[in-house]
């Protein structure tokens, strides 16, 4: 006879559950009022469905016992719940990814068993009074985090709505203070179309009294930019300079971008407030503005995306593209409205956004044009806008890096060239990008190795003088991988430049470390400078010619005392470019000084 | 401007920055600073930072060299850091080892015999080990081998040193459509793509991972989804030069302009970049785009550089590998057009 297969259900532990989902799933206790304003509000909505004119509200009261406990009653008069759907709404927690494509569909942001769920998370027990609109019986339900509950019919007349009671945890009692649950009610429901008091049996207050002003219609004309600006600071508590609109059709998403008063840095992700129907979804969400939008913050409301699980982001549809785009417009907007018409505002926002600006203006021609010549740049001749650059050259001179600017900035500098530095982030490829732009002018990278060579010659004369010194220099500095080279250049007072490329520099590297590992990464570093190592020599020592020092020393015919002096200068050029030196010029500083000690006692 | 104003100078500019070269230059020029002041741990610390940084830039060789002498310098004073302090990065140095051609094969086992160890000694599971011999036998085309390694990898337990959930899941997606087991491929990225599993780098390389197992299903209309969203996520990020080389391959059967784009505006970084294996997959992207471009009559100075370039790092590769699976990659590559165009067109 063959067995009769059962269904049976898997026991859950609640607790275990709830300790999982308040290390996982919510990112502080203090959620619980979110899902609590969460749940209400879709009451209320739900309610508005069937009585087109109703208007609801939420009452939240706190008072503390006795024995230190606080208590929190929350309580919305929407569409309540029959006894059949507390079974089925509060016992069952979770949901499938099926049901979650139902959701998408639905007009309700909250899920009821699992937000309550997070409540469990501060309070032991759960406590909830409700009567649904298509009954006339009202409900008991008291859960445990032990995973039963009890259900009871009351007697007597109840209106509408659900009352739930919450009693702090031992440790949470400050998610229960009045001011606590006042300032996190504003900023959770701040928006919501339809009153939240809040009352400690002694004040009661409308916390959502007054409106944000970009809710209000046509508020881009009527309100007043003070009074936005304030609302920003009280919301931030920044000093916003200036502020943006916000609008996508698709999405339905309104909101405001406040331009932060200082710089921000690229790298951190700037994170913006972000409703979802007027119920604040999370204060982390990144992906609704694009990476360069990172010099505003924003207030943002969608009634058309659709959040994830975590409900702290939103599906990276292609929905959420296109909003992405169209809010990235308007902040572009912006900046052209600038360029146009308010250049002092302009010059204020590149003072100090520059960087958000150079990240645009690399991708969008429009912008490139707009801004190129208001954008400051870093030069051999200090901080300089490409308009100045533009009116003093007609040859753009840069370097692609740091280090290469380092290098020659102080000799060009003295030269009176001006090279940029294109070190910095998005700044080589906005001069590369010049040409186009201005065909009148003519971009030159600048290699340090070119900039000794546009130095000064030594006549003929000088040059036969020199020679002997020149070998002796080359003799010293050859097991470095290093050539001398001597001609005319300022300022007087260096007695050489080192230059080298970027490669070399990072193949010293590559040495120095080599020295200084175990036998396996030294064969495996080995293998590595072997395949893209450099040719000797990759250095050059510069010596000029018009330092005073520099003259007398070519002139010696004491070829020990110009060998030591030539490796002196030589760790001298290396340590003054932040070049760490090696064992074997450590050795160099160390003898030459002793050497040098030596003589002068003589 | 003394020794500690210098290095936070430095140091505070190239956290200002997003990862690139630039960002990279200010650290090393930090580090050059400590080491010539012989600050033993600002050295230690920027050198992790910088370890770091060049691996979000797509540069191995600064990571390698980085890391050489931060592990080195662990074992020299093991009374100031943790003998594990260097363990978590070892896992992103062996993942790019192999990507050096020049780097012969009994190195590259050398080092991956030496994480075990040091992952042995320290009572950590070889979960990434495996891991990341896994990853390297299927970069060389060693079938065999991966089978084995990737039951030893999913076998091998959890612990605080193995990727996170979404990695691994990652790496399985990855695997699957390598063996053109795409079907799977899909069902394991479910996850993944309905965002329930995601980190830094996930989903970014599942969504240019699946494009060509979705081309191969017929899948073209989610393909063509993926590759929009999935391009938005790496688009100015130069660690992921392979994943633009998938986008390009899938783009060049579809919309070949839009693959010039990309080609264009990738081009620099894939030229000058130290990542070969990642170099090699991008021009031959180029070349599959090139020569579709050539059979409809369109002729570009790339083609002829980019088949060089593509042909060399193959060489190098088999060589080492002692084998001719890049060769047959290329193949089966330019296939593409035949197999897929016609029926598209």
């Amino acid at each position: 006879m063959q067995q009769e297969e059962s269904n049976y259900r898997f026991q859950v532990n609640l607790q275990g559950m709830i300790e999982l989902l308040s290390g996982h799933l919510y990112s502080s206790p203090r959620v619980y009022l979110r899902e609590l304003l969460q749940n209400g509000t879709d009451a209320i909505r739900a309610r508005i469905q069937h009585d087109p004119d109703y208007e609801g509200q939420i009452s939240i009261e706190v008072f503390s016992s006795g024995d230190g406990h606080h208590t929190l009653i929350f309580e919305d008069d929407g569409i309540g719940l029959s006894e059949a759907e507390v079974h089925t709404f509060l016992s069952i927690i979770g949901e499938s990814s099926k049901r979650r494509a139902e959701m998408r569909d639905s007009d309700f942001i909250g899920r009821f068993g699992i937000g309550l769920l997070s409540c469990f998370v501060v309070s032991d027990e759960i406590v909830l009074i409700t009567r649904s609109i298509h009954s006339d019986v009202a409900i008991e339900w008291r859960g445990k985090p032990d995973g039963t509950y009890l259900l009871r019919r009351l007697e007597g007349e109840f209106s509408p709505g659900t009352r739930i009671y919450l009693r702090s945890k031992l440790g949470f009692e400050e998610y229960f203070e009045r001011t606590t649950v006042r300032d996190l009610c504003r900023q959770y429901g701040g928006m919501l179309p339809f009153p939240i008091s809040l009352s400690d049996g002694m004040k009661s207050e409308i916390i959502n009294a007054v409106k944000p002003p970009w809710l209000l219609p046509d508020w881009q004309h009527t309100a007043a930019p003070e009074a936005v600006l304030e609302h920003g600071r009280q919301l931030f508590g920044e000093n916003f300079i200036d502020y943006i609109p916000l609008r996508s059709e698709i999405g339905d998403v309104s909101g405001i971008a406040f331009i932060l008063p200082h710089r921000a840095s690229i790298a951190a992700k700037t994170q913006h407030q972000v409703y979802l129907k007027g119920m604040l979804l999370s204060e982390h969400v990144e992906n609704i503005l694009p990476d360069w939008a990172f010099f505003v913050k924003c207030m943002i409301n969608t009634n058309d995306l659709m959040p994830t699980a975590s409900r702290e982001e939103f599906y990276e549809d292609a929905k959420l593209a296109q909003v992405r785009e169209s809010l990235g417009n308007c902040l572009r907007d912006y900046l052209v409205y600038l360029a146009e018409h308010d250049l002092p505002r302009l010059h204020k926002l590149i003072a100090i956004h520059f960087l958000s600006i150079k990240a645009l203006a690399v991708q969008d021609d429009q912008l490139y044009r707009l801004f190129i010549k208001w954008l400051p740049f870093e030069t051999s001749q200090g901080r300089l806008t490409m308009e100045q650059i533009l009116e003093l050259n007609t040859e753009i001179r840069f370097t692609s890096s740091l280090d290469e600017f380092r290098q020659i900035s102080r000799v060009t500098a003295a030269q009176s060239m001006c090279v940029i530095n294109g070190g910095y982030v998005f700044d080589t490829e906005l001069i590369l990008r010049l040409p186009q732009f201005f065909p009148q002018y003519e971009i030159v990278r600048i290699n340090p190795l070119d900039i000794t060579e546009s130095f000064e010659e030594l006549t003929i004369a000088e040059l036969q003088s020199v020679l002997a010194f020149l070998r002796t220099a080359d003799l010293v500095l050859q097991p470095f991988g290093c050539k001398a080279e001597i001609k005319k250049y300022l300022p007087l007072e260096l007695p050489a430049l080192y230059s080298t490329s970027e490669e070399a520099t990072f193949m010293r590297s590559v040495e120095r470390t080599q020295e200084q590992t175990n036998p396996l990464f030294a064969s495996i570093l080995e293998s590595l400078s072997q395949a893209f190592g450099m040719q000797t020599p990759h250095g050059q020592l510069c010596f000029n010619y018009h330092n005073p020092v520099i003259a007398k020393l070519v002139r010696s015919d004491n070829t020990a005392l110009q060998g030591k002096a030539v490796e002196m200068i030589y760790v001298q050029a290396l340590l003054m470019g932040h070049h760490p030196l090696n064992q074997q010029e450590m050795r160099l500083l160390n003898n030459g000084l002793l050497h040098l000690i030596e003589l002068g006692m003589r | 401007m003394n020794y500690q104003e210098q290095l936070y100078l430095l140091e505070s500019q190239a956290d200002m920055l997003p990862d690139g070269e630039a960002r990279l230059a200010l650290l090393e020029q930090a580090i050059r600073l400590a080491d010539s002041h012989n600050e033993q741990i600002d050295s230690f610390e920027l050198r992790e930072k910088l370890i770091d940084a060049a691996s979000a830039a797509g540069n191995p060789m600064k990571m390698l060299v980085a890391f050489s002498w931060c592990l080195s310098h662990v074992d020299q004073h093991p009374h100031l850091f943790e003998p594990t302090r260097m363990l978590w990065p070892y896992k992103w140095v062996v993942d790019d080892i192999d990507s050096f051609s020049q780097m012969s094969r009994a190195l590259i086992e050398q080092m991956m015999d030496d994480m075990k160890r040091r992952y042995e000694e320290q009572g950590l599971s070889l979960r990434p080990y495996y891991r990341h011999l896994h990853a390297q036998a299927m970069h060389a085309g060693q079938q065999d081998d991966c089978e084995t390694l990737y039951r030893l990898w999913l076998a091998a337990p959890v612990d605080d040193f193995s990727d996170c959930t979404a990695c691994e899941r990652a790496h399985q997606v990855e695997y699957m459509v390598w063996l053109q087991e795409d079907e799977r491929a899909v069902a394991l990225a479910e996850p993944i793509l309905n965002g329930q599993l995601s980190c830094s780098t996930v989903p970014h390389n599942t969504y240019h991972h699946l494009l060509i197992a979705l081309v191969r299903l017929g899948r073209i209309e989610e393909a063509i989804d993926l590759q929009r969203r999935g391009y938005a996520k790496i688009e100015n990020e130069l660690s992921f030069l392979d994943g633009i080389a998938n986008h390009i391959r899938f783009l060049t059967l579809l919309d070949p302009e839009r693959a010039k784009e990309l080609f264009e505006k990738h081009l620099d970084h894939a030229m000058t970049s130290a990542h070969q294996r990642n170099q090699f997959y991008f021009f031959l992207a180029g070349w599959l785009l090139f020569e579709r471009l050539r059979r409809q009559g369109e002729l570009s100075d790339h083609l002829q550089s980019l088949i060089a370039k593509t042909r060399s790092l193959a060489d190098a590769f088999d060589r080492r590998n002692g084998n001719d699976y890049h060769a047959s990659l290329i193949e089966s590559t330019l296939a593409l057009l035949d197999s897929f165009l016609s029926p598209l067109d």
